[in-house]
């Protein structure tokens, strides 16, 4: 009794390989997916929520620059004793930070996915930056005495960036929501609406600190 | 190093940088005259809602957008800083 047989002559021909057939290449393939002429970033819906956000915050100006012209000495004398370079500083940081983010969102759109992982941390590192000057700025102001009750001034500019920092730390949680959706490598057409509301509502954090700091740290002191 | 942004952007990003340089000369600069003091300050008041502006259209992309977030965007700053700007001066 023989075990011996030849195993091709026994196998159907679909399934014996032709080592002579080279594996098919990997297809690289450039995408391209720039918006599209009136193309709305994220959800239409998204836009509702930005733009009433926005539209808060400009009320707060408003106000702001009312009660200003009401105890313009007190706002003087108090918006004198912030601290400028860090609220510059922060300015810096969150402009860098959103260019990080414009550069992760046309890496995610090549379907770049690690190097727009790269790009979302560096952002992400921007924001806690962000925070720890905040706090640092908080702790300061509060130990010399100015708290939110002290005078209007200081409860209009701890409200204000109080809400502010609220929203730098909702965006950093969605960056890092959209870095970790980054590893399952989905295509952007499968993910754009998330990741652009996303990055929308960064900027969005982005364009209300590059309002608050002329106006809060330099236009009240002036 | 390629970061994969288009020129138009990197361009309006680095105006941005500028103009915030710009805006703490003019914030912080005493040139003990009331007069040019108030102009300065307009002046940064200006400056911040055109960066407001130029990140929305640039960074949120609302330049490509429908006309009617462009429009609401436009309105916003437009209506913003004439009612601070006036507050500031008037």
């Amino acid at each position: 009794m023989t075990f011996g047989y030849s195993v091709h002559a026994e196998l159907p021909d679909f399934l014996v390989t032709d080592d002579e057939v080279a594996p098919p290449r990997a297809i690289r393939v450039k995408v391209n997916r720039a918006p599209s002429a009136n193309h709305t970033p994220g959800e239409p819906g998204l836009w509702i929520f930005i733009l009433g956000d926005m539209t808060l915050f400009g009320a707060f100006f408003i106000a702001l620059m009312w009660e200003k012209r009401q105890f313009s000495t007190v706002f003087q004398t108090s918006a004198a004793h912030l601290d400028r370079p860090i609220g510059a500083a922060n300015t810096l940081v969150l402009l860098l930070s959103s260019y990080l983010v414009v550069a992760a969102t046309w890496a995610h759109r090549r379907d770049e996915h690690q190097r727009a992982r790269r790009y979302l941390h560096g952002a992400l590192a921007c924001g806690v930056v962000f925070v720890a000057f905040k706090a640092i700025e908080y702790t300061q102001g509060i130990s010399a005495g100015h708290t939110p009750t002290s005078n209007m001034f200081f409860t209009m500019y701890y409200v204000l960036t109080g809400i502010h920092l609220l929203h730098v730390l909702i965006g950093a949680g969605l960056l890092a929501i959209w870095g970790m959706s980054l590893r399952g490598r989905r295509s952007f057409t499968a993910s754009q609406r998330l990741t652009e509301g996303i990055a929308v509502y960064w900027h969005m954090v982005d364009l209300l600190w590059l309002l608050i700091f002329p106006l809060v740290y330099l236009v009240c002191a002036a | 190093m390629r970061l994969g942004v288009p020129a138009r952007t990197t361009a309006i990003w680095l105006i941005l940088i500028l103009a915030s340089f710009l805006t703490w000369w003019l914030g912080t600069n005493d040139s003990r005259d009331q007069l040019s003091d108030r102009v300065m300050i307009a002046a940064v008041v200006v400056i911040a809602f055109l960066k407001a502006y130029l990140v929305g259209m640039e960074f949120m992309e609302i330049r490509g957008a429908p006309t009617v977030l462009r429009a609401l965007l436009t309105g916003w700053v437009g209506l913003l800083a004439v009612a601070v700007t006036t507050l500031y001066l008037a």
